[in-house]
């Protein structure tokens, strides 16, 4: 039963519509999708960020380290492919054990072939409803 | 008249002359020599028509169809004329010789006179050689075209893709924002969820004027072309925008190795003042932005520089997206996306190019070829 309920500790969300990240949250909180999570406007910053606390060996540095982030794809700057690219190229154990979902307004193939050529763990189209969040409870 | 009408009455009588054989003193070598000659060249002149015949029902594009029965005409007359010339060896037929000869010779001259009519005609007809070069040329004009139809097909693409993503988000943001509204009932989540609602109305209304705007931008000719004197274009650019330019405290130098430039003037100012605000907006927080605006004239092209001392752009890394709609690099600074896309359209579409060198925190460099 324990499950059922914050499957995840730490969800990162990376992505700069603002109204997209509080409905995200939303979603998540609504569902407790997860303990806590930490919303990022720009995919660098996200990068810093895990550089920042995935690679400590203190755990309670590591609690901060997400297990999860969900990933849109058309920032600004760096986008969500050019952080797929990079993000790819650590190697600590334990970022490699972080689940990346692509979370994206964009149903168009090419990126969705795009996303799970770059392996991520799932491309779900915006917005994040209850209903997806329950699939991905279960696939959890 | 007599002998004309005497002429038609007897056109086959034979009786007024002897045969040939007959006239003359003729051994029997040459007078087969003569009979079988004849009869060779009639049935040569016979088969020569067939084949033609032939030919002409092959190839039903022939041109000049009417010549070559013109031909087929005059080469059965010219055998008729050796046939009787053997014949008469035994009948005197020597009214229907000069008959058949005096139809003959009006054909030969009719197949001259068509043949004289044609000539030129036929002379612009292409050689083998000649269609292949240009069938070549062809080929190649059309893989040029293909080239650039899908270089357009592409940016339509890229267009399409931006402008959806572009109205979709605020959308289905939207979506999120009612479903919300639909579940919750604490009075402060729902003047919030308001707030973001109008927001994302507001965000879907500017993407729509935005895309009105690339439409307007792809139609406009730039075609009022003038002697632009370049200090006057620079300062109406410089007053136009003089509010951004003032609050940045930017320094603004001019470089101009020419004084005048013939150019769409509205296409030259769109040129400045993208480059000059893109400038401006990406200048660096810790110092003052110094802008150099350059014109100068190499291998009897103009060109235009812009340089800046802003924040630069990881070239390696964004290059590729520099001028592509809607693709914005920075972050902290509204933009649109538009901007460096509609003036590389502009200066493409006069035969000219843009490019950039940039380095990261030093400041970066557009280089126009008009």
């Amino acid at each position: 039963m324990m499950n059922e309920f914050n499957p995840y500790n730490c969800i990162l969300l990376v992505d700069d519509d603002d109204t997209s990240l509080f409905l995200t949250e939303m979603a998540i909180n609504r569902n407790k999708f997860a303990k806590h999570t930490h919303s990022l406007t720009n995919a660098n910053e996200a990068l810093e960020f895990i550089d920042a606390y995935c690679k400590e060996i203190d755990e309670a540095i590591l609690e901060i380290c997400p297990d999860l982030i969900f990933l849109d794809i058309n920032m600004p700057g760096m986008d969500g492919f050019d952080f797929l690219d990079s993000f790819n190229k650590f190697s600590e154990n334990r970022i490699s054990k972080i689940k990346v979902f692509m979370l994206t307004s964009s149903d168009n193939p090419k990126d969705r072939e795009m996303a799970e050529n770059k392996g991520v763990a799932g491309y779900i189209v915006k917005p994040l409803t209850t209903d997806k969040i329950k699939e991905l409870i279960q696939a959890a | 008249m007599d002998q004309l009408f005497e002429f038609i009455k007897g056109l086959f009588s034979t009786e007024l002359w002897p045969a040939r054989w007959s006239c003359g003193i003729w051994s029997p070598f040459h007078g087969w020599l003569y009979i079988l000659s004849s009869f060779l060249i009639a049935s040569a002149y016979f088969a020569i028509p067939l084949l033609l015949f032939r030919f002409m029902k092959r190839r039903s594009d022939l041109p000049f169809i009417r010549i070559f029965w013109l031909f087929i005409l005059f080469i059965l007359a010219c055998g008729s004329t050796h046939l009787i010339d053997g014949i008469i060896f035994w009948e005197p037929m020597y009214r229907l010789s000069a008959f058949v000869l005096f139809f003959t010779a009006i054909v030969s001259w009719l197949a001259v006179y068509g043949l004289f009519k044609i000539l030129p005609k036929a002379l612009e007809l292409k050689s083998p050689k000649q269609l292949e070069l240009i069938i070549n040329k062809r080929t190649r004009q059309l893989k040029e075209s293909n080239a650039s139809l899908k270089k357009i097909n592409e940016e339509l693409d890229n267009y399409l893709y931006a402008a959806s993503h572009d109205l979709k988000s605020p959308i289905n943001n939207m979506e999120g924002l009612l479903d919300l509204l639909k579940h919750d009932n604490e009075a402060l989540e729902q003047t919030l969820i308001l707030e973001k609602l109008d927001e994302s109305v507001r965000r879907v209304k500017q993407t729509i004027a935005r895309l009105t705007d690339v439409i307007k931008l792809e139609k406009s000719p730039y075609d009022d072309h003038a002697t632009n004197n370049l200090n006057v274009i620079i300062d109406e650019v410089l007053a136009d925008n003089f509010m951004i330019i003032d609050s940045s405290k930017a320094v603004i130098k001019r470089e101009l190795q020419i004084d005048s430039f013939h150019y769409s003037t509205s296409g030259l100012k769109q040129v400045l003042y993208n480059l000059l605000l893109n400038a401006v907006k990406y200048r660096h927080p810790e110092r003052v932005p110094e802008i150099t605006i350059r014109f100068y004239v190499k291998d009897m092209r103009v060109f235009l520089e812009v340089e800046d001392n802003g924040l630069g752009i990881d070239l390696a890394r964004y290059g590729d997206k520099m001028f592509v709609l809607f693709k914005r690099l920075h972050t902290h600074v509204e933009g649109s996306g538009i901007g460096l896309y509609s003036i590389k359209k502009l200066i493409e579409r006069k035969g000219g190019t843009i490019s950039v060198s940039s380095e990261l925190n030093v400041g970066s460099t557009f280089f126009v070829k008009f």
